[in-house]
């Protein structure tokens, strides 16, 4: 039997259910996913969580976590991989923003800017872990499959209590605590962050950073699929006060 | 191999065609132009939800579009054909760019859908979805290769308009998400639904202006990439004065047809405001790194290697001496 007749038999295997963990992971090993870029295993992944296979995903879940775990990003350090690795974080409000005085740009970064705050480089974290535990929940709605309005309406998260992972501890702020302002850009390997997990990315290169943002979408809403997502970005409102323009 | 396994996997759930996907996308194309419709849409980026109302009408062959913020502080966007003005009353600025944000929903060139089979995996899934109480066509976009993001649509089966926008990374995150939560495709919207309701008076009006032709003071060089991730194509090229900063700042824009990559080089930028490395906001990644004495940043929805690539081979090369 060739190796690609045992991998579709293998498939077959996991698409009626009938693996063990052991195998699963066996199997996506055979597909590359290891390295976490092969091709199969990308498509293999995305394909059963696109379709909404949620039960699938949940089973598998946990092996396609271990074994992307520590998959570096092709020329990008490990910032994504932190999603997974990182220690366990409370959020906290970041520091506010200062507006520029004028200017369609810098009013443009001021659009921006409220759903643009300085981030913790653990928001990932934060972000990954909640995900993960919506796919981990069994009334998670994380599956990426379309479904209707109603079930995102219903995003079921732990609030209150510390999620587990597989031999990692997260723990998600419940509602009363301060939750992010909005959307954020995080500092991935970017910029150092202090004790307190707050981002020292300066103000300034947050300013710029959302003036180009807006100007991307600007250009690129025309082109992209994605560029719709820009505008939403834009009319997204902020929840946080900022401070006085510079003059 | 690879296609077994896709097809495999996604197999539970039959699908058909690219064709048939393609055609869809296509009917979206034109939905997203011309269908009138009011509705209210979720933002979802990450944990975080943002409602948004919008109104969207086609008459007399321009596009009316008006957005604003239903939660949290007031934001507004007017567009009328190309002008779109930006109402920020917590800011007292008004925004108007004559040339704008080219809407809430997509509109994809015939370029992008030729290109598409390239770089990407088009699969109609066969069973139905529904959104906002309606049925709708599910379209998944899958990428080919690491240099971008996987999308999924869900179009409504009667105007073909997408009810629901995914993007998602290559580990199955759901980076970003406009989903709609109520629609009406009514014959008409009356124009009082395109003005807005905000006393803008003694709100600082702001406006960015292009460099004119010969205005330039920097055009002895250009610049260019060494080498482009397979499918990108440069799709415009901007020299604009932005107020605050003295010099022209160049921006450079790449579209594989679906994704959009945009480059922009500023002189004489102050190291404190330069970003130095990646940083990520929901589906945007941004790089940035100092090539002589110019600040580069690369910004687009596309992965974190994607931005990385087009930030390291970018290059100044003089100008072409005109004849």
């Amino acid at each position: 039997m060739s190796e690609m007749q045992t991998q579709q038999e293998l498939i077959s295997a996991f698409l009626d259910e009938e693996m063990s963990p052991q195998q699963i992971d066996e199997l996506l090993a055979q597909l590359d996913c290891e390295q976490g870029r092969g091709l199969v295993c990308r498509q293999a992944m995305l394909g059963t969580v696109l379709t909404g296979q949620a039960k699938v995903y949940r089973d598998i879940s946990g092996a396609v976590r271990a074994a992307i775990r520590e998959e570096p990003l092709p020329g990008a350090g490990n910032t994504v991989v932190s999603i997974f690795a990182a220690k366990a974080a409370v959020r906290s409000v970041a520091p506010r923003w200062k507006v520029p005085a004028a200017g369609l740009a810098l009013a443009a970064s001021m659009a921006v800017a409220a759903i643009v705050v300085v981030q913790p480089s653990s928001h990932r974290a934060e972000s990954g872990a909640l995900l993960a535990a919506q796919q981990e929940a069994p009334t998670a709605s994380a599956s990426l499959a379309l479904q209707p309005a109603a079930a995102v309406a219903q995003v079921e998260v732990p609030a209150s209590a510390p999620v587990k992972l597989a031999a990692r501890e997260l723990v998600i702020a419940p509602p009363e605590q301060a939750r992010p302002i909005i959307a954020q850009w995080s500092s991935a390997d970017a910029q150092p962050v202090n004790l307190d997990g707050a981002a020292t990315m300066p103000v300034n290169v947050q300013e710029r950073l959302n003036s180009y943002l807006i100007n991307h979408a600007r250009y690129g809403g025309g082109y992209a699929l994605s560029g719709s997502l820009g505008y939403a970005r834009v009319a997204a409102s902020p929840q946080q006060r900022m401070d006085e323009p510079r003059k | 191999m690879l296609k077994f396994v896709a097809a495999a996997l996604i197999g539970g759930v039959p699908a058909v065609a690219f064709a048939d996907a393609l055609e869809w996308l296509q009917r979206m194309n034109e939905a997203v132009r011309e269908a009138t419709y009011q509705g209210t849409a979720v933002y979802r980026n990450g944990d975080q939800l943002e409602t948004l109302r919008i109104y969207h009408r086609f008459i007399e062959g321009e596009e009316n579009e008006r957005m604003f913020s239903l939660s949290g502080q007031p934001r507004e966007i007017l567009r009328q054909a190309e002008q779109v003005t930006c109402i920020m009353p917590d800011q007292r600025a008004v925004l108007t760019d004559p040339q704008g944000l080219r809407g809430l929903l997509p509109k994809l060139s015939r370029a992008a859908f030729e290109q598409l089979r390239s770089h990407y995996e088009l699969i109609e899934v066969a069973a139905q979805g529904r959104v906002a109480g309606r049925a709708c066509r599910q379209i998944q976009v899958l990428a080919k290769d690491i240099y971008r993001y996987n999308y999924a649509v869900c179009l409504d089966q009667q105007h073909a308009l997408p009810l629901d926008i995914r993007l998602v990374s290559d580990r199955g995150e759901l980076l970003e998400q406009v989903l709609f939560t109520q629609i009406e495709f009514p014959e008409h919207l009356a124009k009082e639904h395109f003005v807005s309701a905000v006393d803008t008076e003694g709100f600082r009006h702001i406006s960015q202006h292009r460099v004119a032709a010969g205005q330039a003071d920097d055009q002895a060089f250009t610049w260019e990439l060494l080498e482009v991730p397979a499918g990108f194509r440069l799709a415009t090229r901007e020299r604009q004065y932005w107020p605050g900063i003295e010099s022209p700042v160049t921006q450079l824009l790449y579209t594989d047809g679906l994704a959009a990559v945009s480059i922009f080089a500023t002189p004489e930028q102050l190291p404190e405001e330069a970003l130095q490395g990646l940083t990520s906001l929901g589906g945007v990644n941004a790089y940035g790194r100092m090539t002589g004495t110019f600040h580069i940043t690369v910004v687009g929805e596309v992965p974190q290697a994607t931005v990385r690539f087009f930030g390291d081979n970018l290059r100044q090369v003089p100008s072409q001496p005109l004849p």
